[in-house]
């Protein structure tokens, strides 16, 4: 079998039995070099990979390889020592023997790493050849003015394992290996050593709330507010006082909701008083719970008898602390002002003698006369005549003797007329000093033939007598007349007032008619 | 591109060029270092008359370089053949070095021979053994004696005699010298033997007689005409800045352009004529994954001691991915000597325009 089918063949085997191609340990460049390097001086060992830090027991080799020969425990050939230095397949302990790729693998494979062109490769690369079942890899560590290369490499059996300047012929080829990292990262973060705001702790994030150069994974004072972040708060937000209205442990500069009452401080119109109704009276985006003027009245609510009703007068009208804004009976008369027809005058009885709806307590004219209560003769009685018969102050309309004459309205038989004797000959109710049918015989006294003896039918009499109060006749009524005479004068019907006289005529007739109608109003009216 | 734009980009470069080489401290006198960075302007390096123009190397004039075949050695042990390791999970390498005298014999490094094996005209290649196969550069002394660079392993330079007999070592790491593995050449002067760090400094580790040397001089690099150092850096893509170190300061030699990227330089020479020769190994890659090879060749420009072009020298590739030190040596009279294998072996060839 051909040396290169051998090759081939233990190739195509090695292949078949590697691991899954998780990916390397991320590296940085340094770190592959750094360890790359202490293979200088050990001996070359064909078909292993091991060295150590800190022995000095090299081995040796002699002999051609791969026909030579190895003594010591340490020792790589070129493969072996690349696979180690670049830690392929997996992180490994250089002391561990092993030996997991040829050059074969790592020109004809990409298992980790990959081809790239020669003139970028950059330190930690490598630079791969192999033909016809020959080939050797070595690390590029830096290139010179020349383009040559400083290389650490297993160089064979005569050299062993050196670091030095060489040329690279151009049937090598470069490769780099997968997840390399190309700046120092100790704490494999991602983020270079140099830039890192945490070197050693893992932050990829790189947050830096204070921005004093210190990631908040390695900062002890986040926010910089000088409270420890074991005892902060609001670790991330700057409060040097700690305020926690709520006392929920998260500080106000940091709680969205400082006074627990469930409405996010960025919607609380009092985030620093719980008031979970939100009211705002005023609507003046301070919630009443935190507002020292509710109804944005002027007035301070300690001192508004309405706090939540605007009232800038401050009015109480029943005193009682409670502004009539407010109030729901501002006299305080037990009537709701909604029903009351006094709404600031204490009327409990709720008189509304005009019945207009404005209670005589706080109407200024009472029986809507027309005329002013301060000034009506009945303020409580409608007259808008303000008669007063007797001129004693006192309307005829609320008079009870609106005559004067010492008897009462109820009473006197001519309410209207001053007539003390209550005489009433006719017994009808209606006193002789104002009855204008005496006799009570239907006909009035004006016209009545008989005007004090009850002649209903009139009969003629004695001249314009009538028959029954002619000589003697006594009327049905039994009345005695007292001498008739036949004086045109009306008789005296027993009241101080003089009716005139019947040959007076029309306008006679009409004032009779009149006073016969005021009679006659005056009796509906009982 | 705008010519402006072209200005600046130079004119960056130049800076970086600086940098990149350590800004090429005067350890005698730092002061004068920052005079020299200062006294690099932009606009003046580019005058044509002075420098290098950055021509694109088509416009160039190619002669056609004479060449002639110096030796071919078949891979293998024997007598006349040159060792060749294939590495299997090791590094492949083939001759690491070679020398060329003013006889015109080739001292090639057949390190994994362990040997060095001498090719002169007309006679029968010798073999002169030498202890070790991890030597990786070789030089030749005045009494035809080998200074051979073992930085790896022994991190020392072996002098050896004619037979190739080590008589003695020095080390190399010391004052200059950090780490042995930053050597990236030798040479052997009449003044004594110089390593170069990282393509940068010169240290001088050991006197004319190969006595080492406590206190090592620096040069600022390599030894070119009229006591100047030369210092060469790739620039972008496919370019080179070419830089001299006089007693008037640091200034800008050459920048080449080359029609592929470059991918490393190969060498930094100067002739007797003060000629410069700088090798540049030059690939082309596709430009996504897996990033085929799709040109590479090598070649030596050749610049006049003010810095522009004379030519240049195509040189047949080597395949393979054996690892060399060095595989351009200029001889004295500008005479290019390149070694290069393939399957078959390594041939020797000389090049001059």
């Amino acid at each position: 079998m051909s040396r290169f089918l051998q090759c081939a063949l233990i190739g195509a085997t090695l292949a078949a039995a590697l691991p899954a191609l998780a990916a390397p340990p991320a590296m940085t460049r340094d770190e592959i070099i750094t360890r790359g390097k202490g293979v200088v001086k050990f001996s070359y060992w064909w078909g292993h990979g091991r060295w150590s830090t800190t022995s000095t027991s090299h081995g040796s080799c002699s002999g051609s390889c791969p026909s030579c020969s190895h003594s010591g425990s340490y020792g790589a050939d070129c493969s072996g020592f690349v696979a180690k230095a670049w830690q392929v397949p997996s992180a490994i302990s250089v002391t561990t023997d092993s030996h997991p790729y040829s050059t074969f693998h790592f020109e004809n494979y990409s298992y980790h790493w990959s081809s790239i062109a020669r003139g970028s490769a950059k330190k930690a690369d490598a630079f791969v050849y192999n033909s016809n079942g020959a080939g050797h890899i070595f690390l590029y560590e830096s290139g010179d003015p020349w383009g040559w290369v400083t290389a650490i490499e297993c160089k064979g059996c005569s050299y062993g394992c050196v670091r030095g300047s060489r040329s690279v012929s151009s049937s090598y080829k470069a490769l780099k290996r997968d997840n390399i990292q190309d700046f120092a990262d100790k704490d494999g973060d991602g983020v270079a050593d140099a830039k890192d705001n945490c070197p050693t702790t893992k932050n990829t994030s790189q947050t830096d709330t204070d921005k004093d150069g210190k990631g908040d994974a390695c900062d002890t004072d986040d926010d910089g507010d000088g409270v420890a972040d074991d005892k902060d708060n609001c670790a991330t937000t700057k409060n040097a006082t700690q305020t926690d209205t709520d006392k929920d442990k998260k500080g106000d500069a940091c709680d969205t909701d400082d006074d627990a009452d469930g409405v996010a401080d960025t919607k609380d119109n009092c985030d620093l008083v719980a008031n979970k109704s939100q009211l705002d009276t005023d609507k003046d985006g301070k919630g009443d719970a935190c507002d020292t003027d509710d109804d944005a009245d002027t007035v301070a609510d300690d001192q508004d008898n309405c706090p939540l009703v605007k009232n800038t007068t401050q009015t109480d009208t029943d005193k009682d602390g409670k502004g009539d804004a407010c109030e729901t009976d501002d006299d305080g008369d037990g009537i709701v002002d909604a029903d009351d027809n006094c709404k600031l005058d204490a009327n409990a009885d709720q008189a509304d003698t005009d019945k207009d709806g404005k209670g005589d307590a706080c109407d200024d004219d009472d029986d809507g006369d027309g005329v002013l209560d301060e000034t009506d003769v009945c303020p409580e009685d409608a007259d808008p005549t303000q008669a007063d018969g007797d001129g004693d102050g006192q309307g005829d309309a609320c008079d009870d003797d609106r005559d004067g004459d010492g008897v009462s309205n109820a009473s006197d038989n001519c309410p209207a007329l001053v007539e003390s004797s209550q005489d009433d000959a006719d017994e009808d109710g209606v006193g002789d000093a104002c009855d204008d049918d005496l006799d009570g015989d239907g006909v009035f006294n004006a016209v009545d033939n008989c005007p004090t003896v009850a002649n209903a039918d009139q009969k003629a009499g004695i001249g314009e007598k009538g028959e029954a109060c002619s000589s003697g006749d006594r009327g049905e009524q039994g009345f005695e007349e007292p001498g008739a005479t036949e004086s045109d004068e009306p008789v005296d019907a027993g009241c101080a007032c003089t009716l005139p006289s019947p040959g007076r005529g029309r306008p006679l007739a009409g004032l009779l008619s009149a006073l016969a109608l005021f009679g006659l109003v005056r009796r509906r009216s009982k | 591109m705008p010519k402006h734009v072209g200005r600046w980009i130079g004119a960056g470069a130049v800076v970086a060029t600086i940098a990149a080489i350590g800004a090429w401290p005067d350890p005698g006198a730092p002061s004068k270092l920052k005079k020299a960075a200062r006294s690099v302007a932009v606009p003046t390096w580019r005058a044509p008359a002075r420098h290098a123009v950055a021509a694109p190397a088509a416009a160039v004039p190619r002669p056609a370089p004479k060449s002639e075949q110096v030796f071919h050695a078949r891979w293998g042990s024997a007598p006349g053949e040159l060792g060749r390791r294939v590495g299997n999970e090791s590094s492949p390498e083939g001759p690491a070095s070679f020398a060329v005298d003013g006889h015109g014999r080739a001292f090639v490094l057949d390190q994994v021979n362990g040997r060095v094996q001498v090719f002169e005209p007309g006679k029968a290649p010798r073999s002169l053994p030498v202890p070790s196969d991890t030597y990786q550069d070789v030089a030749l002394t005045r009494s035809d004696g080998l200074v051979l660079l073992d930085r790896l392993s022994k991190e020392s330079v072996a002098f050896a005699d004619a037979s190739g007999k080590v008589t003695h070592e020095v080390p190399l790491v010391g004052k200059g010298v950090a780490e042995a593995g930053d050597v990236t050449g030798l040479f052997q002067r009449d003044d004594g033997t110089w390593v170069e760090v990282k393509h940068a400094n010169l240290v001088k580790i050991a006197d004319a007689d190969g006595a080492p040397l406590d206190d090592r001089a620096i040069a600022q690099g390599r030894f070119g005409a009229e006591g100047s150092q030369l210092r060469a850096s790739k620039s972008g893509a496919s370019s080179a800045f070419v830089a001299k170190k006089t007693d008037r300061g640091v200034e800008p030699l050459a920048k080449v352009e080359f029609e592929l990227p470059v991918w490393q330089l190969l060498e930094l020479e100067t002739d007797a004529r003060g000629r410069v020769f700088l090798g540049a190994s030059l690939l082309d890659e596709r430009a996504e994954a897996p990033f085929d090879v799709l040109d590479a060749r090598e070649v030596v420009v050749v610049l006049d001691p003010t810095g522009s072009e004379l030519g240049r020298l195509d040189l047949p590739a080597s395949t393979g991915a054996e690892e060399s030190f060095r595989r351009i040596r200029v001889g004295a009279d500008g005479t290019v000597y390149h070694l290069a294998w393939d399957e078959h072996g390594a041939t020797m060839r000389r090049l001059s325009l």
